[in-house]
């Protein structure tokens, strides 16, 4: 390593290797389910009446592959990026590089992988599903995106939370050159020119910003900051001691995790719910587009719970491994107690963001004049039922949102809880080649239709069969659980039977609702068993222990 | 279940022949060791000796691979809330949260701990000149030290664990506040279990100590009893040396031709008739440091904290 790009693109690949590595397989996966719906009819299903849909799918399955690199080119993966000081890391900050040098090759490095990669998704992916995306503007917006958080990432600012909020600006400012453009029709060779001359400032912006930083000039504005302190008081235990260790530890995980998952819902609504008010009377949006309804910000939460999920379990120091921290480690809480915060933080979590995105809808309904467009789906979703299967209707739907959301954040606690990275790409890899077999495997299906009945008469038997697996893991887990005394015989009890009465409760209202011949209980059975969560929260206790005691 | 409940124990912490392995690297081998109650104890070795990986096993943050660990009688792994409410620890890292104001890391563990004093816990805040309004993060290293040392103390614990404590800490606040705490806790009757490359400050204020190289306990006693069972020894001969004499006892010699100095084992009368059996006499005799014992018993120096 001769060169000083050379070092820098080499730290960046062996911090990130697994996920670099793992990203090509992930790509051809995606494009290997855009070529099996390219075709459009497959058997009797008319894709192109899916057609938003899928481009939908498919959009936010591949957005990882593009927007992941943002983190990892800002050198914001392991960083406090709602503090006060530069992400850019301290020890980089002495290499006998100019500061021209130490912004420029990340920045030319990113900016052109980032517009790289965009034209591979867009080529590979999305296209040869009939997405008729363009290539050149979004790959120049991405990289212009790119370099601006870049440069509000490595800048050093006054108070903690104001780079978020700062950075929103140049990005907004994109978005409106984007609007503009589009506005007057100007041709896509404009835009991108246009977009790709906000490169240059957002360098020398990065050069000030991280020169600052070099020499330790951070802003410190305390007399804000006090202010903002005071305020963020009435929101915080300050000055109100905890009643007991329970309380304590689930406050703890609001503020490492549930807080980030509000801040993340709130943008979100707002940056959607603008989307919306421009998409109104945009001509080039067909009338039933989700981009133009109120009612795309229900995803919201999911989308953030989701995102938080990868998060949740993690007992660790950013920067420093999964391995859970000695602080935490060490508080006298036994291995259930650590659990049972995170699921009450993650269950405020969801109804924070549920509430806030509820206020929302309502709102922006209001501001729309468009109560009547939800009346199609309401009708179609209800047809004729009768007052009272409506009614359970509504709460079945609410619970099902509520649970989803609260379910995708701790699904996967056990994995964080576990504390080791081999743990997380052993997941990862099972989760890319699942979907690598998966996308085939369902083409193939499509694709023999003789095959259709006996696989439709073998459903309820095979569905039947992974119940019983993952009840008997669920077993032998719980009973290493009660063997090992990671949590309380009661606590495991009153969880026990909570799931019991859950899944017995929605078992009587599905077969309430559907009607038998669709929904036979011998499929209704295992539908619900393998739906509620069971074997994954049982894992939590063991995966923690396996952490904390090493 | 619980003996403290009827009588309580001399020995808080007991480890009996725990073996550690992290890969082909062995960081405790079948280490025995017993913390009294009531004393000041000193961990001391070489960085990567085995100090915090010992410590650690008293916390329960890691299981022994063979061997048992008690603390109180009670296993740390299979009841960690039974021994971590007992236990106030302070980490080699200083692994707060950073995102926590002084206040509110002061709000959370009292939660944890009936015995939380909070009259205490201000008088220590006080004392280590911390803003309760103050993130964590902005915080100096010493700083979060200090603010470490209080979330540990505050809960007066049974036995207090400190790693490294030294390490992040300015001479006088090592000396003013750190051992004066950990003489108090001790004449209070309670425990301190703590890890130190720092030898004088070990010899300071240590009942007991053990020394611990390559994942042995090497030496592990009173400290008067060490202190008592070693001596300097300045040999001088009537004619030139070359190679070092043979005394029982002796860890290794200094000097050169008539006069030859070394740290040696064993009780004075035996190593002053060993010494003239070796056709010598005994020209200078003091008792050594525990830097010197140490040195001798492990044949190599221990190297100072970063302070240092």
């Amino acid at each position: 390593m001769h060169r000083p790009i050379t070092a820098m693109l080499w730290e960046v690949w062996g911090r990130h290797r697994w996920v670099l590595a793992v990203s090509p397989v992930y790509f051809l996966a995606l494009s290997i389910l855009s070529h099996a719906v390219s075709d459009g009819l497959i058997y009797g299903l008319d894709l192109s009446v899916y057609k938003d849909a899928i481009f939908f799918v498919l959009l936010f399955l591949a957005s990882p592959l593009v927007v992941g690199l943002i983190p990892l080119f800002a050198y914001a993966c392991d960083a406090d990026i709602a503090g006060r000081e530069s992400t850019f890391p301290a020890r980089m900050l002495t290499l006998p590089l100019t500061t021209r040098a130490l912004v420029g090759w990340p920045m030319i490095c990113g900016t052109v992988a980032i517009a790289l990669t965009w034209l591979a998704v867009a080529s590979l992916v999305l296209r040869p599903a009939g997405m008729d995306v363009p290539l050149w503007w979004p790959a120049v917006f991405s990289a212009s995106c790119l370099a601006w958080i870049q440069a509000m990432a490595w800048r050093p600012f006054g108070l903690p939370g104001m780079r978020i909020l700062a950075a929103w600006g140049p990005i907004g400012g994109l978005v409106a050159v984007l609007g503009l453009g589009w506005g007057v029709r100007l041709p896509e060779v404009v835009a991108s020119l246009l977009l790709a001359g906000t490169i240059l400032p957002a360098f020398v912006v990065a050069v000030v910003g991280l020169s600052r930083a070099r020499r330790g000039d951070v802003p410190d504005w305390q007399w804000l900051a006090t202010w903002v302190q005071r305020v963020a008081g009435w929101f915080t235990c300050r000055g109100r001691p905890f009643a007991t260790a329970s309380r304590a530890q689930v406050w703890f995980e609001w503020r490492r995790n549930g807080l980030g998952l509000s801040i993340f819902v709130v943008l979100a609504i707002l940056f959607l719910g603008a989307l919306i008010l421009v998409n109104r009377h945009n001509p080039r949006l067909p009338a039933g587009s989700p981009f133009r309804s109120p009612i795309l910000l229900l995803v919201v939460p999911l989308l953030g719970a989701m995102m938080a999920g990868n998060g949740w379990g993690n007992c660790g120091d950013p920067g420093r491994g999964l391995a859970m921290r000695a602080f935490l480690a060490t508080r006298p809480i036994s291995g259930g107690g650590l659990i049972w915060a995170k699921m009450k933080a993650a269950a405020i979590g969801t109804a924070v963001a549920w509430g806030a995105t509820l206020a929302a809808v309502v709102l922006m309904l209001l501001l729309t004049r468009s109560w009547a467009e939800l009346a199609g789906p309401w009708n179609l979703v209800t047809g004729n039922l009768p007052a009272a299967q409506t009614a359970a209707l509504v709460i079945l739907g609410v619970a099902l949102l509520l649970g989803g959301t609260w379910k995708s954040m701790f699904g996967n606690l056990f994995l964080g809880l576990a504390g080791r990275d081999r743990v997380m790409m052993v997941a990862a890899s099972v989760f890319v080649f699942a979907m690598a077999a998966t996308v085939p495997l369902g083409y193939f299906v499509l694709m023999h239709p003789q095959y259709h009945a006996d696989l439709w008469s073998a459903l309820p038997w095979l569905l039947a069969e992974v119940a019983v697996l993952k009840l008997a893991l669920a077993g032998w887990a719980l009973r290493a659980i009660r063997r090992q005394g990671l949590v309380d015989g009661p606590l495991l009890k009153r969880l026990l039977l909570g799931w019991l009465l859950a899944a017995a409760g929605l078992l009587l209202l599905l077969g309430w609702l559907l009607p038998a011949e669709i929904a036979p209980w011998y499929l209704l059975l295992p539908c619900v068993v393998l739906a509620l969560p069971l074997l994954r929260i049982s894992l939590a206790p063991l995966a923690l222990a396996w952490n904390r005691h090493r | 279940m619980n003996d403290l409940d009827t009588k309580p124990p001399e020995t808080v912490v007991d480890l009996r022949g725990v073996t550690r392995r992290f890969g082909p690297t062995t960081a405790l081998d079948d280490v025995s060791l017993s913390v009294p109650r009531g004393t000041v104890f000193g961990l001391v070795g070489v960085n990567g000796a085995g100090k915090t990986t010992l410590i650690k096993h008293v916390l329960g943050l890691l299981r022994a691979q063979t061997g048992s660990v008690r603390v109180f009688g009670l296993d740390p792994v299979a009841d960690p809330v039974g021994v971590l409410s007992k236990i106030g620890y302070l980490s080699e890292d200083k692994d707060l949260p950073d995102w926590m104001r002084v206040d509110e890391l002061l709000h959370y563990n009292r939660a944890f701990y009936p015995s939380w004093d909070d009259r205490y816990a201000e008088q220590l805040r006080r004392t280590f000149e911390l803003d309760s309004a103050k993130q964590i993060k902005q915080l100096s290293r010493g700083q979060r030290a200090r603010a470490g040392l209080l979330a540990a103390l505050a809960h007066r614990p049974e036995i207090l664990v400190l790693d490294e404590p030294s390490s992040g800490l300015d001479p006088i606040v090592r000396r003013d506040i750190l051992t004066a705490i950990i003489r108090t806790i001790s004449d209070e009757g309670r425990t301190v279990l703590f890890s130190s490359h720092l030898l004088e400050e070990v010899e300071r204020v240590s009942d007991y100590v053990a020394m611990i190289d390559e994942g042995r306990i090497v030496l592990c006693d009173r400290l008067e009893q060490i202190k008592d069972s070693f001596h300097c020894l300045t040999l001088r001969f009537d004619a030139p040396q070359s190679d070092p004499p043979t005394v029982p006892g002796a860890l290794g010699w200094k000097g050169a031709d008539q006069e030859w100095t070394a740290v040696c084992n064993g009780r004075l009368e035996e190593l002053q008739a060993a010494a003239a059996e070796a056709g010598a006499r005994i020209v200078g005799q003091r008792v050594p440091s525990l830097d010197e014992i140490f040195v001798a018993r492990v044949g190599r120096t221990c190297p100072a904290s970063d302070e240092e």
